[in-house]
């Protein structure tokens, strides 16, 4: 789920940092420029460690210093095959979505919720679709209640900043992770408890 | 150039169970010479030049996987740098870097992630090489732990054509059973008052 990556940039240190040592500014400026944001290689979650810091210029009109380093982070970026247990966020007509508490933009469209499935209008919430999956006899409601969802990672797409946005459009998702629940053990943890554990004979 | 910067981020946090089940004194982040996965190939390769995203003139060089980190390793690094320490949260008003590593952490503290050790980890991939497998499903089943046949299911990738039968995945089963340690009880959303197991106490 976490990679280590290697980056050099250009670090400006505001001089009210200038009285801190040099490591911490530094520190302090990259977790102000990479933190929390998306890059091509995935969310940043954190500095790792600085490797290398060059430089110190002051460049002509400006007050702050200019460094070269060469850091390590730790980028949030599953790779395709990966299953993760995320919690339920929210459900329409196109899928679900869900959720790791540090990112939101997990779906599951509804090709890759398990077959024969239906959707029909929550009763508890106005605004929302409800998922059913049915096996057999018995449905299996995919809603709130479930604690924990399992999904194994079919795609990472980071889709280009759009130009222009309608007012009421969802908020821009630089980084959009697709997933499916569409197999043995993937879904809610909860329709897999009752199964044997390995001490039972089971195919 | 400077030389050899020294670690940061002691951690002086309260004794709490967590400090006293993963002892992860912050010397062992080393941040030049310590190498997070130790049965992961550093990749060298994938070195690329990319428009920094923050100042879109410049060109931020840099090594897109620098290593893979288990669920375990995050959620150690963010232990040494204090993330456990409770006063952070509830007094001082919570700035942007701390926002996604809170979230991260709390994340990873109802993974399996939080009784594992480093040794653990190890022995378990050393282990792991009787059964001839990928790496990313080696990684995969240290974060998630399956604890039986059905959640093994949706990890391995093409079982019956790699000559994995189910006395096979009853091995790896038994593996994880010794040496990975259950993952927490996580008390259940909502009214509920009794804690409800997650899919690995069954076993």
């Amino acid at each position: 789920m976490f990679c280590l990556s290697e980056l050099e940039d250009t670090v400006r240190v505001p001089p009210s940092d200038l009285n801190l040592p040099l490591e911490v500014a530094i520190k302090k400026a990259l977790q102000k420029l990479f933190l929390d944001k998306v890059l091509s290689i995935g969310l940043c979650v954190s500095i790792y460690g600085i490797k290398s810091i060059e430089g110190g210029f002051v460049l002509p009109g400006d007050g702050a210093a200019t460094y070269k380093v060469v850091f390590r982070i730790v980028v949030f970026r599953p790779f395709v095959g990966e299953v993760i247990a995320a919690k339920f966020k929210e459900s329409d007509s196109n899928g679900l979505r869900l959720t790791l508490g540090f990112f939101e933009d997990v779906y599951v469209p509804a090709p890759l919720i398990p077959t024969p499935n239906r959707c029909e209008p929550d009763p508890y919430n106005r605004n929302q679709m409800r998922w059913v999956w049915k096996y057999g006899d018995d449905e299996f409601i995919i809603d709130d209640s479930c604690q924990q969802i399992k999904f194994r990672v079919e795609n990472i797409s980071y889709p280009p900043v759009p130009t222009e946005r309608a007012e009421d459009a969802k908020p821009f998702a630089p980084m959009v992770v697709t997933g499916t629940i569409d197999d043995d053990g993937l879904g809610p943890v909860s329709w897999w408890e009752a199964c044997a554990p390995i001490s039972d004979d089971e195919d | 150039m400077r030389g050899a910067l020294p670690n940061w981020g002691l951690t002086k946090g309260k004794g709490n169970w967590f400090h006293a089940l993963v002892s992860s004194p912050a010397s062992r982040h080393d941040q030049k010479n310590y190498i997070p996965t130790s049965f992961f190939d550093h990749h060298q390769k994938n070195i690329t030049y990319l428009f920094s995203p923050i100042t879109s003139n410049k060109i931020v060089r840099m090594k897109a996987n620098a290593g893979t980190l288990t669920n375990f390793e995050v959620l150690d690094l963010l232990n040494s740098r204090g993330a456990s320490n409770d006063t952070t949260r509830v007094i001082a008003p919570i700035s942007t870097s701390e926002y996604t590593r809170l979230h991260v952490y709390d994340y990873l503290m109802e993974t399996p992630a939080c009784t594992q050790t480093q040794e653990i980890i190890t022995n378990f991939s050393d282990q792991c090489k009787y059964f001839k497998l990928a790496k990313a499903e080696i990684l995969n089943i240290i974060n998630i732990r399956p604890s039986s046949t059905v959640n093994l299911a949706p990890i391995l990738e093409e079982p019956s054509e790699r000559g994995i039968d189910k006395k096979a995945k009853e091995g790896i089963l038994k593996l994880v059973e010794a040496l990975l340690p259950p993952p927490p009880i996580v008390e259940a959303r909502g009214d509920n008052e009794e804690e409800e197991t997650e899919e690995g106490e069954q076993s």
